[in-house]
Protein backbone atom coordinates (compact mmCIF):
# COMPACT_ATOMS: atom_id res chain seq x y z
CA UNK A 1 0.00 0.00 0.00
CA UNK A 2 2.73 2.42 1.02
CA UNK A 3 4.67 1.47 -2.08
CA UNK A 4 1.64 2.12 -4.26
CA UNK A 5 1.22 5.59 -2.78
CA UNK A 6 4.92 6.22 -3.21
CA UNK A 7 4.75 5.32 -6.91
CA UNK A 8 1.58 7.33 -7.43
CA UNK A 9 3.20 10.31 -5.75
CA UNK A 10 6.23 10.11 -8.00
CA UNK A 11 4.00 9.66 -11.04
CA UNK A 12 2.15 12.89 -10.28
CA UNK A 13 5.39 14.68 -9.47
CA UNK A 14 6.66 13.65 -12.89
CA UNK A 15 3.51 14.97 -14.55
CA UNK A 16 3.88 18.22 -12.61
CA UNK A 17 7.50 18.66 -13.60
CA UNK A 18 6.52 18.57 -17.27
CA UNK A 19 5.19 22.07 -17.06
CA UNK A 20 8.18 23.82 -15.61
CA UNK A 21 9.39 23.90 -19.18
CA UNK A 22 12.03 26.37 -20.09
CA UNK A 23 13.18 25.23 -23.49
CA UNK A 24 12.23 27.06 -26.64
CA UNK A 25 8.70 26.51 -27.90
CA UNK A 26 10.04 25.30 -31.24
CA UNK A 27 11.71 22.36 -29.51
CA UNK A 28 8.34 21.18 -28.24
CA UNK A 29 6.50 21.85 -31.48
CA UNK A 30 9.07 19.90 -33.50
CA UNK A 31 9.17 17.12 -30.94
CA UNK A 32 5.39 16.81 -30.80
CA UNK A 33 5.08 16.67 -34.59
CA UNK A 34 7.77 14.00 -34.74
CA UNK A 35 6.14 11.88 -32.04
CA UNK A 36 2.67 12.25 -33.57
CA UNK A 37 3.98 11.15 -36.93
CA UNK A 38 5.93 8.21 -35.54
CA UNK A 39 3.09 7.02 -33.37
CA UNK A 40 0.40 7.58 -35.98
CA UNK A 41 2.07 6.23 -39.07
CA UNK A 42 3.98 3.56 -37.15
CA UNK A 43 0.76 2.13 -35.74
CA UNK A 44 -1.42 2.26 -38.85
CA UNK A 45 -0.66 -1.26 -40.00
CA UNK A 46 -1.43 -2.96 -36.71
CA UNK A 47 -4.59 -0.88 -36.31
CA UNK A 48 -5.65 -1.86 -39.80
CA UNK A 49 -5.17 -5.56 -39.22
CA UNK A 50 -6.85 -5.70 -35.80
CA UNK A 51 -9.77 -3.52 -36.81
CA UNK A 52 -10.71 -5.28 -40.03
CA UNK A 53 -10.64 -8.67 -38.35
CA UNK A 54 -12.55 -7.55 -35.28
CA UNK A 55 -15.25 -6.05 -37.47
CA UNK A 56 -15.48 -9.23 -39.49
CA UNK A 57 -15.59 -11.49 -36.43
CA UNK A 58 -18.22 -9.39 -34.69
CA UNK A 59 -20.46 -9.65 -37.73
CA UNK A 60 -20.13 -13.41 -37.93
CA UNK A 61 -20.62 -13.86 -34.17
CA UNK A 62 -23.61 -11.57 -34.01
CA UNK A 63 -25.23 -13.26 -36.97
CA UNK A 64 -24.74 -16.63 -35.28
CA UNK A 65 -26.37 -15.42 -32.06
CA UNK A 66 -29.28 -13.76 -33.84
CA UNK A 67 -30.06 -16.63 -36.20
CA UNK A 68 -33.77 -16.38 -35.69
CA UNK A 69 -36.54 -14.94 -37.80
CA UNK A 70 -37.61 -12.73 -34.90
CA UNK A 71 -34.81 -10.25 -35.48
CA UNK A 72 -34.55 -8.02 -38.52
CA UNK A 73 -31.20 -8.69 -40.31
CA UNK A 74 -30.26 -5.02 -40.15
CA UNK A 75 -29.87 -5.48 -36.38
CA UNK A 76 -26.53 -7.15 -37.11
CA UNK A 77 -25.24 -3.92 -38.62
CA UNK A 78 -26.57 -1.95 -35.66
CA UNK A 79 -24.89 -4.16 -33.10
CA UNK A 80 -21.56 -4.27 -34.93
CA UNK A 81 -21.63 -0.49 -35.21
CA UNK A 82 -22.55 0.27 -31.60
CA UNK A 83 -20.17 -2.18 -29.98
CA UNK A 84 -17.47 -1.13 -32.41
CA UNK A 85 -17.73 2.57 -31.71
CA UNK A 86 -18.32 2.31 -28.00
CA UNK A 87 -16.03 -0.51 -27.02
CA UNK A 88 -14.01 -2.41 -29.58
CA UNK A 89 -12.49 0.46 -31.54
CA UNK A 90 -11.24 2.49 -28.57
CA UNK A 91 -10.57 -0.26 -26.05
CA UNK A 92 -9.14 -3.11 -28.09
CA UNK A 93 -7.12 -0.79 -30.28
CA UNK A 94 -5.71 0.85 -27.15
CA UNK A 95 -4.88 -2.51 -25.60
CA UNK A 96 -2.98 -3.44 -28.72
CA UNK A 97 -1.24 -0.08 -28.77
CA UNK A 98 -0.40 -0.40 -25.06
CA UNK A 99 1.76 -3.34 -26.06
CA UNK A 100 3.36 -1.68 -29.03
CA UNK A 101 3.69 1.93 -27.90
CA UNK A 102 4.11 1.28 -24.18
CA UNK A 103 7.02 -1.13 -24.53
CA UNK A 104 8.63 1.07 -27.15
CA UNK A 105 8.55 4.20 -25.00
CA UNK A 106 9.59 2.46 -21.79
CA UNK A 107 12.57 0.73 -23.35
CA UNK A 108 13.66 3.86 -25.17
CA UNK A 109 13.61 6.03 -22.06
CA UNK A 110 14.99 3.22 -19.92
CA UNK A 111 17.97 2.81 -22.20
CA UNK A 112 18.57 6.54 -22.15
CA UNK A 113 18.51 6.42 -18.37
CA UNK A 114 20.94 3.54 -17.90
CA UNK A 115 23.38 4.87 -20.49
CA UNK A 116 23.34 8.23 -18.67
CA UNK A 117 21.85 10.11 -21.62
CA UNK A 118 19.23 11.57 -19.29
CA UNK A 119 21.97 12.65 -16.88
CA UNK A 120 23.73 14.29 -19.80
CA UNK A 121 20.60 16.34 -20.53
CA UNK A 122 20.34 17.32 -16.88
CA UNK A 123 23.95 18.43 -16.69
CA UNK A 124 23.37 20.67 -19.70
CA UNK A 125 20.61 22.37 -17.75
CA UNK A 126 17.78 20.93 -19.83
CA UNK A 127 14.56 19.87 -18.14
CA UNK A 128 14.79 16.22 -19.14
CA UNK A 129 11.21 15.33 -18.20
CA UNK A 130 9.64 18.03 -20.27
CA UNK A 131 12.09 17.63 -23.14
CA UNK A 132 11.60 13.87 -23.41
CA UNK A 133 8.10 13.23 -22.09
CA UNK A 134 5.95 16.21 -23.01
CA UNK A 135 6.24 15.71 -26.81
CA UNK A 136 5.35 12.03 -26.39
CA UNK A 137 2.26 12.85 -24.35
CA UNK A 138 1.09 15.56 -26.73
CA UNK A 139 1.82 13.30 -29.68
CA UNK A 140 -0.34 10.57 -28.15
CA UNK A 141 -3.19 12.99 -27.45
CA UNK A 142 -3.21 13.92 -31.13
CA UNK A 143 -2.52 10.51 -32.68
CA UNK A 144 -4.77 8.30 -30.55
CA UNK A 145 -8.11 9.86 -31.50
CA UNK A 146 -7.11 9.76 -35.16
CA UNK A 147 -6.04 6.12 -34.98
CA UNK A 148 -9.22 5.18 -33.19
CA UNK A 149 -11.43 6.94 -35.72
CA UNK A 150 -9.60 4.96 -38.39
CA UNK A 151 -10.10 1.80 -36.33
CA UNK A 152 -13.85 2.38 -36.00
CA UNK A 153 -14.17 3.01 -39.71
CA UNK A 154 -12.22 -0.14 -40.57
CA UNK A 155 -14.29 -2.24 -38.19
CA UNK A 156 -17.43 -1.17 -40.02
CA UNK A 157 -15.74 -1.94 -43.29
CA UNK A 158 -14.55 -5.34 -42.07
CA UNK A 159 -18.04 -6.19 -40.80
CA UNK A 160 -19.70 -5.07 -43.99
CA UNK A 161 -17.35 -7.02 -46.22
CA UNK A 162 -17.51 -10.16 -44.07
CA UNK A 163 -21.31 -10.05 -44.08
CA UNK A 164 -21.42 -9.71 -47.83
CA UNK A 165 -18.74 -12.29 -48.61
CA UNK A 166 -20.15 -14.95 -46.31
CA UNK A 167 -23.64 -14.25 -47.57
CA UNK A 168 -24.86 -13.38 -44.06
CA UNK A 169 -26.19 -9.94 -44.73
CA UNK A 170 -26.20 -7.76 -47.85
CA UNK A 171 -24.13 -4.65 -47.52
CA UNK A 172 -27.08 -2.34 -48.06
CA UNK A 173 -28.93 -3.91 -45.13
CA UNK A 174 -25.83 -3.70 -42.99
CA UNK A 175 -25.49 -0.05 -43.86
CA UNK A 176 -29.14 0.51 -43.03
CA UNK A 177 -28.59 -1.08 -39.61
CA UNK A 178 -25.63 1.17 -38.93
CA UNK A 179 -27.55 4.30 -39.85
CA UNK A 180 -30.51 3.27 -37.69
CA UNK A 181 -28.48 3.53 -34.50
CA UNK A 182 -26.05 6.28 -35.41
CA UNK A 183 -25.70 8.66 -32.45
CA UNK A 184 -23.12 11.44 -32.26
CA UNK A 185 -22.83 10.95 -28.52
CA UNK A 186 -21.34 7.51 -29.09
CA UNK A 187 -18.66 9.04 -31.25
CA UNK A 188 -17.92 11.64 -28.57
CA UNK A 189 -17.70 8.88 -26.02
CA UNK A 190 -15.24 7.03 -28.25
CA UNK A 191 -13.09 10.13 -28.63
CA UNK A 192 -13.06 10.82 -24.90
CA UNK A 193 -11.96 7.26 -24.30
CA UNK A 194 -9.23 7.47 -26.90
CA UNK A 195 -7.76 10.60 -25.32
CA UNK A 196 -7.85 9.09 -21.84
CA UNK A 197 -6.34 5.80 -22.97
CA UNK A 198 -3.64 7.51 -25.01
CA UNK A 199 -2.68 9.64 -22.05
CA UNK A 200 -2.60 6.68 -19.65
CA UNK A 201 -0.56 4.41 -21.92
CA UNK A 202 2.01 7.06 -22.69
CA UNK A 203 2.38 8.56 -19.24
CA UNK A 204 2.66 5.16 -17.55
CA UNK A 205 5.25 3.98 -20.07
CA UNK A 206 7.24 7.19 -19.66
CA UNK A 207 7.12 6.81 -15.90
CA UNK A 208 8.32 3.22 -16.02
CA UNK A 209 11.13 3.99 -18.44
CA UNK A 210 12.27 7.29 -17.02
CA UNK A 211 12.95 6.03 -13.50
CA UNK A 212 14.73 2.79 -14.35
CA UNK A 213 17.76 1.99 -12.23
CA UNK A 214 20.28 -0.59 -13.31
CA UNK A 215 20.94 -2.12 -16.70
CA UNK A 216 19.51 -4.12 -19.58
CA UNK A 217 17.58 -6.45 -17.29
CA UNK A 218 15.79 -3.60 -15.56
CA UNK A 219 15.00 -1.95 -18.89
CA UNK A 220 13.28 -5.16 -20.01
CA UNK A 221 11.42 -5.28 -16.73
CA UNK A 222 10.27 -1.67 -17.10
CA UNK A 223 9.06 -2.39 -20.59
CA UNK A 224 7.02 -5.34 -19.36
CA UNK A 225 5.55 -3.33 -16.50
CA UNK A 226 4.65 -0.50 -18.86
CA UNK A 227 2.56 -2.89 -20.93
CA UNK A 228 0.89 -4.68 -18.01
CA UNK A 229 0.11 -1.52 -16.06
CA UNK A 230 -0.98 0.29 -19.18
CA UNK A 231 -3.48 -2.47 -19.94
CA UNK A 232 -4.81 -2.51 -16.40
CA UNK A 233 -5.19 1.25 -16.45
CA UNK A 234 -7.15 1.04 -19.70
CA UNK A 235 -9.53 -1.60 -18.38
CA UNK A 236 -10.16 0.20 -15.09
CA UNK A 237 -10.67 3.59 -16.70
CA UNK A 238 -12.87 2.00 -19.36
CA UNK A 239 -15.20 0.83 -16.63
CA UNK A 240 -15.06 4.15 -14.78
CA UNK A 241 -15.82 6.11 -17.93
CA UNK A 242 -18.73 3.85 -18.82
CA UNK A 243 -20.15 4.24 -15.31
CA UNK A 244 -19.84 7.99 -15.22
CA UNK A 245 -20.67 8.99 -18.79
CA UNK A 246 -23.40 6.52 -19.76
CA UNK B 1 35.79 30.71 -10.51
CA UNK B 2 37.25 28.01 -8.33
CA UNK B 3 35.10 25.21 -6.97
CA UNK B 4 35.36 24.43 -3.29
CA UNK B 5 33.89 21.29 -1.82
CA UNK B 6 33.38 21.00 1.91
CA UNK B 7 32.84 17.86 3.92
CA UNK B 8 31.10 15.88 1.15
CA UNK B 9 29.48 12.68 2.39
CA UNK B 10 27.61 10.18 0.26
CA UNK B 11 26.28 6.72 1.07
CA UNK B 12 24.34 4.17 -0.91
CA UNK B 13 22.50 2.07 1.63
CA UNK B 14 25.17 0.58 3.85
CA UNK B 15 28.05 1.60 1.63
CA UNK B 16 29.62 4.82 2.83
CA UNK B 17 31.34 5.87 -0.39
CA UNK B 18 32.47 9.43 0.39
CA UNK B 19 33.42 10.15 3.98
CA UNK B 20 33.85 13.88 4.25
CA UNK B 21 35.94 15.35 1.43
CA UNK B 22 37.30 18.88 1.35
CA UNK B 23 39.13 20.23 -1.65
CA UNK B 24 39.62 23.35 -3.73
CA UNK B 25 39.55 22.90 -7.48
CA UNK B 26 41.53 25.82 -8.77
CA UNK B 27 40.68 28.15 -11.58
CA UNK B 28 42.80 27.94 -14.76
CA UNK B 29 44.35 24.71 -13.56
CA UNK B 30 44.21 21.05 -14.43
CA UNK B 31 42.70 19.50 -11.32
CA UNK B 32 42.99 15.73 -11.30
CA UNK B 33 41.28 13.14 -9.18
CA UNK B 34 43.12 9.85 -8.64
CA UNK B 35 41.99 6.75 -6.85
CA UNK B 36 41.31 3.05 -7.15
CA UNK B 37 38.42 1.63 -9.12
CA UNK B 38 35.18 1.82 -7.16
CA UNK B 39 36.72 4.44 -4.90
CA UNK B 40 33.99 7.00 -5.46
CA UNK B 41 35.58 9.28 -8.04
CA UNK B 42 32.59 9.27 -10.35
CA UNK B 43 30.24 9.68 -7.41
CA UNK B 44 32.21 12.73 -6.26
CA UNK B 45 32.03 14.24 -9.73
CA UNK B 46 28.28 13.65 -9.87
CA UNK B 47 27.72 15.40 -6.55
CA UNK B 48 29.61 18.36 -7.98
CA UNK B 49 27.73 18.66 -11.29
CA UNK B 50 24.36 18.32 -9.63
CA UNK B 51 23.41 14.76 -10.50
CA UNK B 52 23.66 13.16 -7.06
CA UNK B 53 22.80 15.20 -3.99
CA UNK B 54 25.41 14.68 -1.27
CA UNK B 55 24.11 13.47 2.09
CA UNK B 56 26.08 16.21 3.76
CA UNK B 57 28.44 18.97 2.70
CA UNK B 58 28.56 21.85 0.27
CA UNK B 59 29.70 22.38 -3.32
CA UNK B 60 30.64 26.02 -3.79
CA UNK B 61 30.88 27.55 -7.25
CA UNK B 62 32.32 31.02 -6.75
CA UNK B 63 31.00 30.94 -3.22
CA UNK B 64 27.48 29.79 -4.19
CA UNK B 65 26.40 26.45 -2.81
CA UNK B 66 25.00 24.51 -5.78
CA UNK B 67 22.69 22.38 -3.68
CA UNK B 68 21.21 25.39 -1.87
CA UNK B 69 20.27 27.21 -5.10
CA UNK B 70 16.74 27.14 -6.46
CA UNK B 71 16.03 25.15 -9.61
CA UNK B 72 16.30 28.12 -11.92
CA UNK B 73 19.68 29.20 -10.57
CA UNK B 74 20.91 25.62 -10.74
CA UNK B 75 19.94 25.48 -14.40
CA UNK B 76 21.70 28.74 -15.12
CA UNK B 77 24.85 27.45 -13.47
CA UNK B 78 24.60 24.17 -15.37
CA UNK B 79 24.83 25.96 -18.69
CA UNK B 80 28.37 26.89 -17.65
CA UNK B 81 29.29 23.28 -16.94
CA UNK B 82 30.58 20.88 -19.56
CA UNK B 83 30.82 17.23 -18.71
CA UNK B 84 32.27 14.15 -20.33
CA UNK B 85 30.74 10.99 -18.88
CA UNK B 86 32.73 7.85 -18.20
CA UNK B 87 30.56 6.00 -20.72
CA UNK B 88 30.37 9.03 -23.06
CA UNK B 89 26.54 9.18 -22.80
CA UNK B 90 26.08 10.28 -26.40
CA UNK B 91 22.49 10.56 -27.61
CA UNK B 92 22.20 7.46 -29.74
CA UNK B 93 19.30 8.72 -31.81
CA UNK B 94 21.48 11.54 -33.13
CA UNK B 95 24.51 11.66 -35.40
CA UNK B 96 27.91 12.84 -34.19
CA UNK B 97 27.23 16.26 -35.62
CA UNK B 98 23.79 16.52 -34.02
CA UNK B 99 25.18 15.41 -30.67
CA UNK B 100 27.75 18.18 -30.65
CA UNK B 101 25.29 20.76 -31.97
CA UNK B 102 22.62 19.82 -29.46
CA UNK B 103 23.61 22.06 -26.50
CA UNK B 104 23.96 25.02 -28.85
CA UNK B 105 20.58 24.41 -30.45
CA UNK B 106 18.84 23.98 -27.14
CA UNK B 107 20.48 26.67 -25.08
CA UNK B 108 21.57 29.45 -27.41
CA UNK B 109 20.03 31.50 -30.19
CA UNK B 110 22.88 30.84 -32.58
CA UNK B 111 21.79 30.30 -36.16
CA UNK B 112 22.50 27.29 -38.34
CA UNK B 113 25.70 28.57 -39.94
CA UNK B 114 27.26 29.52 -36.63
CA UNK B 115 26.36 26.17 -35.12
CA UNK B 116 27.77 24.25 -38.07
CA UNK B 117 31.05 26.19 -37.90
CA UNK B 118 31.40 25.67 -34.18
CA UNK B 119 30.61 21.94 -34.50
CA UNK B 120 33.21 21.45 -37.23
CA UNK B 121 35.74 23.38 -35.18
CA UNK B 122 35.11 21.27 -32.05
CA UNK B 123 35.26 18.00 -33.97
CA UNK B 124 38.52 19.06 -35.55
CA UNK B 125 39.96 19.90 -32.15
CA UNK B 126 39.26 16.37 -30.92
CA UNK B 127 40.80 14.94 -34.06
CA UNK B 128 37.59 13.64 -35.59
CA UNK B 129 37.14 15.35 -38.92
CA UNK B 130 34.87 13.72 -41.48
CA UNK B 131 32.82 11.65 -39.03
CA UNK B 132 29.93 14.11 -38.85
CA UNK B 133 27.23 11.85 -40.20
CA UNK B 134 27.98 8.68 -38.24
CA UNK B 135 25.81 7.47 -35.37
CA UNK B 136 27.32 6.66 -31.96
CA UNK B 137 26.73 2.94 -32.54
CA UNK B 138 29.11 3.18 -35.49
CA UNK B 139 31.98 4.61 -33.42
CA UNK B 140 34.69 2.96 -31.38
CA UNK B 141 34.84 3.59 -27.64
CA UNK B 142 37.66 6.07 -27.99
CA UNK B 143 35.89 7.94 -30.77
CA UNK B 144 32.80 8.23 -28.58
CA UNK B 145 34.94 9.72 -25.84
CA UNK B 146 36.20 12.34 -28.24
CA UNK B 147 32.71 13.21 -29.47
CA UNK B 148 31.76 13.49 -25.79
CA UNK B 149 34.56 15.97 -25.26
CA UNK B 150 33.52 17.95 -28.32
CA UNK B 151 29.98 18.12 -26.97
CA UNK B 152 31.22 19.17 -23.54
CA UNK B 153 33.23 22.09 -24.88
CA UNK B 154 30.87 23.31 -27.59
CA UNK B 155 29.38 26.02 -25.36
CA UNK B 156 32.78 27.12 -24.03
CA UNK B 157 31.99 26.16 -20.43
CA UNK B 158 33.69 27.79 -17.48
CA UNK B 159 33.85 24.48 -15.66
CA UNK B 160 34.85 21.31 -17.47
CA UNK B 161 34.46 17.88 -15.88
CA UNK B 162 35.96 14.85 -17.58
CA UNK B 163 35.46 11.32 -16.28
CA UNK B 164 38.38 9.36 -17.71
CA UNK B 165 38.86 11.21 -21.00
CA UNK B 166 41.77 8.97 -21.92
CA UNK B 167 40.57 5.49 -21.17
CA UNK B 168 40.31 3.42 -24.30
CA UNK B 169 42.52 5.70 -26.37
CA UNK B 170 45.84 4.80 -27.94
CA UNK B 171 48.81 6.68 -26.44
CA UNK B 172 49.03 9.06 -29.34
CA UNK B 173 45.39 10.12 -29.30
CA UNK B 174 45.52 10.23 -25.52
CA UNK B 175 48.32 12.74 -25.81
CA UNK B 176 46.35 14.81 -28.32
CA UNK B 177 43.39 14.88 -25.97
CA UNK B 178 45.58 15.83 -23.01
CA UNK B 179 47.10 18.70 -24.94
CA UNK B 180 43.67 19.80 -26.10
CA UNK B 181 42.36 19.86 -22.54
CA UNK B 182 45.36 21.87 -21.36
CA UNK B 183 45.05 24.36 -24.20
CA UNK B 184 41.34 24.84 -23.64
CA UNK B 185 41.83 25.27 -19.92
CA UNK B 186 44.31 28.10 -20.38
CA UNK B 187 42.72 29.64 -23.49
CA UNK B 188 39.22 29.82 -22.08
CA UNK B 189 40.29 30.22 -18.46
CA UNK B 190 38.34 27.18 -17.35
CA UNK B 191 38.36 25.27 -14.12
CA UNK B 192 39.05 21.77 -15.37
CA UNK B 193 38.53 18.64 -13.32
CA UNK B 194 39.69 15.33 -14.67
CA UNK B 195 39.38 11.84 -13.33
CA UNK B 196 42.18 9.78 -14.74
CA UNK B 197 43.71 6.35 -14.53
CA UNK B 198 46.30 7.30 -17.09
CA UNK B 199 49.39 7.97 -15.09
CA UNK B 200 51.19 9.53 -18.04
CA UNK B 201 48.66 12.26 -18.33
CA UNK B 202 48.77 12.82 -14.58
CA UNK B 203 52.51 13.33 -14.73
CA UNK B 204 52.34 15.48 -17.83
CA UNK B 205 49.45 17.81 -17.24
CA UNK B 206 48.13 17.71 -13.66
CA UNK B 207 48.54 20.96 -11.74
CA UNK B 208 46.65 20.01 -8.64
CA UNK B 209 45.97 16.43 -7.60
CA UNK B 210 43.41 14.92 -5.24
CA UNK B 211 44.04 11.31 -4.23
CA UNK B 212 40.97 9.50 -2.88
CA UNK B 213 41.52 6.49 -0.69
CA UNK B 214 38.88 4.63 1.31
CA UNK B 215 36.38 7.42 0.85
CA UNK B 216 38.66 10.15 2.11
CA UNK B 217 41.14 12.64 0.76
CA UNK B 218 44.37 10.81 1.45
CA UNK B 219 46.69 13.26 -0.23
CA UNK B 220 46.78 16.45 -2.31
CA UNK B 221 49.54 18.26 -4.09
CA UNK B 222 51.19 19.12 -7.37
CA UNK B 223 52.73 16.69 -9.85
CA UNK B 224 56.22 17.55 -8.58
CA UNK B 225 55.14 16.71 -5.06
CA UNK B 226 53.58 13.50 -6.37
CA UNK B 227 56.95 12.20 -7.51
CA UNK B 228 58.52 12.81 -4.13
CA UNK B 229 55.64 11.72 -1.94
CA UNK B 230 56.17 9.42 1.00
CA UNK B 231 52.47 8.79 1.54
CA UNK B 232 52.22 4.99 1.70
CA UNK B 233 48.80 4.38 0.07
CA UNK B 234 49.65 6.83 -2.71
CA UNK B 235 53.05 5.22 -3.28
CA UNK B 236 51.43 1.81 -3.41
CA UNK B 237 48.86 3.12 -5.87
CA UNK B 238 51.55 4.65 -8.07
CA UNK B 239 53.78 1.61 -7.87
CA UNK B 240 51.01 -0.73 -9.01
CA UNK B 241 50.34 1.69 -11.84
CA UNK B 242 53.91 1.05 -12.94
CA UNK B 243 54.89 4.64 -12.43
CA UNK B 244 57.61 4.53 -9.82
CA UNK B 245 59.63 1.58 -8.67
N1 LIG C 1 23.77 4.93 -8.16
C1 LIG C 1 24.43 4.13 -7.33
N2 LIG C 1 23.76 3.34 -6.48
C2 LIG C 1 24.39 2.53 -5.62
N3 LIG C 1 25.73 2.46 -5.50
C3 LIG C 1 26.46 3.22 -6.30
C4 LIG C 1 25.86 4.10 -7.25
N4 LIG C 1 26.84 4.74 -7.91
C5 LIG C 1 28.00 4.29 -7.41
N5 LIG C 1 27.79 3.38 -6.44
C6 LIG C 1 28.81 2.71 -5.64
O1 LIG C 1 29.74 3.69 -5.23
C7 LIG C 1 31.06 3.19 -5.29
C8 LIG C 1 31.93 4.17 -6.06
O2 LIG C 1 31.57 4.18 -7.41
P1 LIG C 1 32.25 5.12 -8.48
O3 LIG C 1 31.52 4.92 -9.75
O4 LIG C 1 32.33 6.50 -7.96
O5 LIG C 1 33.71 4.53 -8.62
P2 LIG C 1 34.94 5.12 -9.43
O6 LIG C 1 35.93 5.61 -8.44
O7 LIG C 1 34.45 6.08 -10.44
O8 LIG C 1 35.51 3.82 -10.12
P3 LIG C 1 36.04 3.60 -11.62
O9 LIG C 1 37.44 4.09 -11.63
O10 LIG C 1 35.98 2.14 -11.79
O11 LIG C 1 35.15 4.35 -12.52
C9 LIG C 1 30.99 1.82 -5.91
O12 LIG C 1 31.18 0.88 -4.88
C10 LIG C 1 29.60 1.72 -6.47
O13 LIG C 1 29.12 0.43 -6.27
MG1 LIG D 1 34.21 6.11 -12.42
Amino acid sequence: MFLLLHHLGRYFLMLGSLFVAREKVRVYVDGTLRETYQLGVGSLMIVLITSVFIGAVTTVNTAYQLSSALFPPSLIGSIVSTTGIMEFAPTITSLVLAGKVGSNIASQLGTMRVTEQIDALEVMGINSTSYLILPKLLGALIAFPILIIVAAFLQHLGGLVAGEVAGIIPSSVFHQGVMNVYDPFQVQFMLIKSVVFGFLITSIACFQGFYVRGGAFEVGDASKKAVVRGCIAILVSDYVLAQTLL
Amino acid sequence: MSIIIENIHKSFGEAHVLKGIDFTFKHREMNMILGGSGGGKTVLLKTMVGLLPPDKGRVLYDGQDFWALDVRAQRALRTQIGMLFQGSALFDSMTVEENVAFPMQMLTNAHKGEIADRVSYCLERVNLPGKHKLFPSELSGGMKKRVGIARAIVLQPRYLFCDEPNSGLDPQTAKVIDELLVELTYEHEMTTIIISHDINSVLNIADHILFLYQGKKEWEGSRQQLRETDNIPLKTFLRTSGLIT
